[in-house]
């Protein structure tokens, strides 16, 4: 039986399969690892996934859980990524997503443009570096 | 109801979503969402077709003439409730 969430998904995808831009945003992540070498936000994971591509800037996730904001960075450079638990001065990408969009989102069961085109998240900064990061990280929806 | 003032970095339509990027006077810029089927808005109407394409008009003019545009948008959402033209 297709559930809401997966005609959804689906939706989603077919409307925006043909856009080069949006594209890559409309498959699914991977679930990342959420253990101790993952992190409790997985973004380890993310990193050692990015790093591989060889990208160039400072993208910072801020997960808003509660009265609480946990700030992580992703600092790209040519020799790979490394991750810090602190905000950065002048990211390049920023995105602030909620915790329960997070664990969705990082967790394969909504896509990122799910979330964003559901109002639950906020991208700053270049939108094409996220793309980069996007398209250099595993999905089980494929390329 | 969160602000954003800038000028128009880019506008994209397609019939499942409309988005704009504004960058400010810093030089940041946020991208938001104009409307994203089906859950932005949630009930789509004639009069919201019709404000939606307001809306772009305005975004048009203020892209064409290099005037900043001031949007209100959700608290940690990006989806746009206002447009204003700020010339």
């Amino acid at each position: 039986m297709v559930t809401e969430g997966e005609k959804h998904r689906s939706s989603v995808r077919d409307a925006f399969a043909k856009d080069v831009m949006l594209e890559p945003f409309t498959r699914r992540l991977e679930p990342l690892d959420r253990n101790n070498s993952g992190g409790p936000d997985g973004v380890e994971q993310l990193a050692s996934h990015v790093s591989a591509a060889r990208l160039t800037g400072v993208m910072q996730i801020t997960i808003i859980d509660g009265d609480e904001d946990r700030h992580h960075c992703l600092v790209m450079s040519s020799s790979g990524c490394e991750v810090l638990h602190d905000r950065a001065d002048q990211p390049n990408l920023e995105v602030i997503v909620p915790a329960d969009a997070w664990q969705q989102m990082t967790s394969g069961v909504v896509s990122p443009l799910e979330v964003f085109g559901s109002g639950r998240m906020r991208v700053r900064g270049d939108v094409h570096l996220a793309r980069s990061i996007v398209s250099a990280l595993p999905s089980p929806d494929g390329e | 109801m969160p602000l954003f003032t800038g000028r128009v970095d880019c506008v994209s339509v397609s019939e499942g979503a409309g988005f704009t990027t504004l960058e400010d006077a810093n030089g940041d810029k946020e991208t938001f969402i104009l409307w994203f089927s089906p859950t932005i808005p949630a009930t789509l109407t004639a009069f919201t077709r019709v404000l939606h394409s307001m809306w772009l008009a305005l975004l048009r003019d203020a892209a064409a003439n290099g005037w900043p545009v001031t949007i209100s948008h959700g608290t940690n959402s990006a989806e746009v409730t206002n447009v204003r033209i700020d010339n």
